[in-house]
């Protein structure tokens, strides 16, 4: 059989050849090239990245874009590195995992002076580090999500006292209970501003908010915690609070109400979760046939095996 | 050149590189000890939990545990093979532990049961309109309920009221009474007319729904090792019944057969590990009563 090797080496080098010249001009007409330099020059053309253009269009790939966004992820996980840091740690993670597997190869092939495994698969089992790290983040800024929600949720009751002689509003209440919490993570999302992260890049470039130092409604920073967040309780807080203030109702009592809603939540959940997780037991239960079946097995293959010498 | 020599030569300028990277990356920093102490902080907390179920100090509960390991290592060598000493030793560390965390989450239950009733006394003093919430909560510590006994004991010669709650917290290590101790410190300032209100309106009916979430977290645990119960009894049946006889026995003795008892044990312990993990329950907020304290004391300051 022929080897296919150079040519498909070949046509994947043409094919990044030809779609780094598309990415750079090269076949975009002289007319075009020229009106672009004068749109950019002038503001009119849309200088956004070409995920956010897309987003624009198809709303399933701007949700799709939204949850999987490594920055967005960081703000929500407070990682304090960038984007760049986070790629630059997770190869050095990956070159160390490769080298480590390099070197093991090495070692296991120095008696025989042949390696083992070739060393592209040490490095392809290297790169599967990248996906890990990718959803241990995912999986770090939804657990800070939910104990952000459970944080809140959890503190209403207190917030209530708080408020009932009028002493503290409601969000100096929550800054209270917010210091009180053993676990930071309500605080560090309130204190210096931290939410600005990644609430304040996404609504500077719209025309119609609020110019960057213009003062906000506790309100509205909420309502914007919630959305950019993802925080379900910041939302609610923020309903409520509008209501106290439009309607005039009593804080506590409103807190209070609340508590009791997000109580009465937290059991339905623990309802279902109780249900579905039975089916998942009695699987888990199940795979002990596994261990069952080799434990007795073992001898009689072990027995065959002898008859057969 | 020879090509392993090559390769050893690439190896070598791939580590030096990936040694200055994390150097500079400051991955020996006194930052990194901080996290590793801050990671480790969750596992001592939940001993320090279960040994305040069971009524232990945590030394006692980590001797205990230790004693355990050195039995199950002991009674595995008396027996003979490798595999169940390791075995034997595994179960004194991990099993013994898992038995015992299982009476200490029921004896925490009772123990927040026991705190509605608590509150509901402490209404009924303070709406006789004699005593402040201080003198009613040393009153009630001077009588309590069993369940609450050793909890309360600060509170019995206490000169100030809100460090013997700090205490009690500390003593109690459950979410429920913390939050119960943070209640009544935020509570501490207002009228007893004001306290009786908010307990009737705001405070009993959450610790309510606390202690029914607490209760199906709790009978969800239950379930859950329950399973691995059957799962434990079920194989350890099977162990001895295959080691009985002769036969069956002789095919487990060489290094195969051991590695073979190794896997089987890896699988359960794996078993285990996924019924944990699927077990439902409902995590909480613990709170610093002693930050709350501090932030109560400089309101005024």
């Amino acid at each position: 059989m022929p080897d296919l090797a150079l040519p498909v080496l070949l046509l994947a080098l043409g094919a990044g050849l030809g779609a780094a010249l598309w990415r750079f001009g090269a076949f975009t007409p002289r007319a075009v090239v020229a009106w672009n330099r004068i749109g950019r020059h002038h503001h009119l053309t849309d200088e956004r990245p070409l995920e956010e253009r897309l987003a624009d269009r198809v709303p399933s790939l701007a949700r799709f874009f939204r949850q999987t966004s490594v920055p967005r992820l960081l703000a929500i996980a407070n990682r304090r590195e960038s984007l760049n840091a986070w790629l630059v740690r997770v190869v050095v993670y990956v070159l160390v995992v490769g080298v480590a597997l390099l070197a093991v190869d090495l070692l296991a092939g120095l008696s025989t002076h042949r390696l083992p495994v070739p060393p592209l698969a040490c490095l392809v089992l290297a790169g599967l580090f990248v996906p890990l790290s990718y959803l241990s983040l995912q999986l770090e800024a939804r657990r800070r999500q939910d104990m952000i929600n459970r944080a809140v949720a959890q503190s209403l009751s207190e917030m209530a006292i708080l408020t009932y002689t009028g002493e503290y509003t409601v969000s100096g209440a929550l800054e209270f209970v917010a210091r009180g919490h053993r676990q930071p993570w309500l605080l560090e999302l309130l204190a210096d501003d931290n939410w600005r992260r990644l609430v304040a890049p996404q609504d500077t470039p719209l025309a119609l908010a609020l110019r960057p130092d213009q003062l906000l409604s506790t309100v509205t920073i909420y309502q914007r915690i919630g959305r950019a967040y993802d925080l379900e309780m910041f939302g609610e807080l923020a309903t409520s609070m509008r209501r106290i203030a439009e309607k005039g109702l009593v804080p506590s009592d409103v807190l209070t109400s609340l508590a009791r809603a997000a109580g009465q939540k937290q059991i339905a959940e623990m309802t279902v979760r109780m249900e579905q997780a039975r089916p998942r037991m009695a699987l888990a239960v199940g795979l002990m046939v596994l261990p069952l079946l080799s434990l007795i097995l073992y001898p009689a293959a072990v027995a065959i095996s002898n008859a057969f010498r | 050149m020879s090509p392993l020599l090559f390769f050893i030569e690439v190896l070598l300028l791939i580590a030096v590189g990936l040694a200055v990277l994390l150097a500079a990356g400051g991955l020996g920093s006194g930052r990194r000890r901080e996290r590793a102490l801050r990671r480790l902080e969750p596992l001592l907390d939940r001993e320090r939990y279960v040994a305040s179920g069971l009524g232990w100090s945590l030394r006692v509960w980590l001797g205990i545990r230790l004693g355990a390991a050195g039995l199950g290592l002991l009674a595995g060598t008396l027996i003979g093979t490798p595999v169940v000493i390791l075995g034997l030793g595994a179960v004194g560390l991990f099993g013994v532990p898992w038995w015992l965390k299982a009476r200490a989450a029921q004896r925490k239950l009772e123990m927040d049961r026991a705190l509605i009733p608590f509150m509901i006394n402490l209404v009924n003093l303070l709406s006789q309109g004699q005593q402040t919430l201080n003198h009613a909560l040393k009153d009630l510590a001077q009588n309590p309920d069993p369940r609450l006994a050793h909890v309360l004991a600060p509170l019995r010669e206490a000169e100030s009221v809100s460090d013997a709650l700090v205490e009690v917290a500390r003593r109690g290590m459950s979410p429920m009474l913390e939050r119960v101790c943070v209640d009544l410190l935020l509570s501490m300032d207002q009228t007893p007319e004001a306290f009786v209100e908010q307990a009737q309106t705001i405070l009993i009916p959450q610790y309510d729904q606390d202690l029914e979430i607490q209760a199906r977290n709790h009978a969800a645990l239950a379930g859950g090792r329950q399973n691995g119960l059957i799962v434990i009894a079920v194989m350890a049946v099977a162990f001895v019944v295959v080691m009985r006889v002769e036969t069956l026995r002789a095919a487990y003795a060489g290094l195969v057969g051991q590695l073979m008892l190794l896997l089987d044990g890896a699988m359960i312990v794996g078993i285990l590990g996924v019924l944990d993990l699927i077990t439902p329950r409902t995590p909480w907020i613990r709170w610093n009563v002693a930050a709350i304290r501090e932030q109560m004391r400089r309101r005024y300051a």
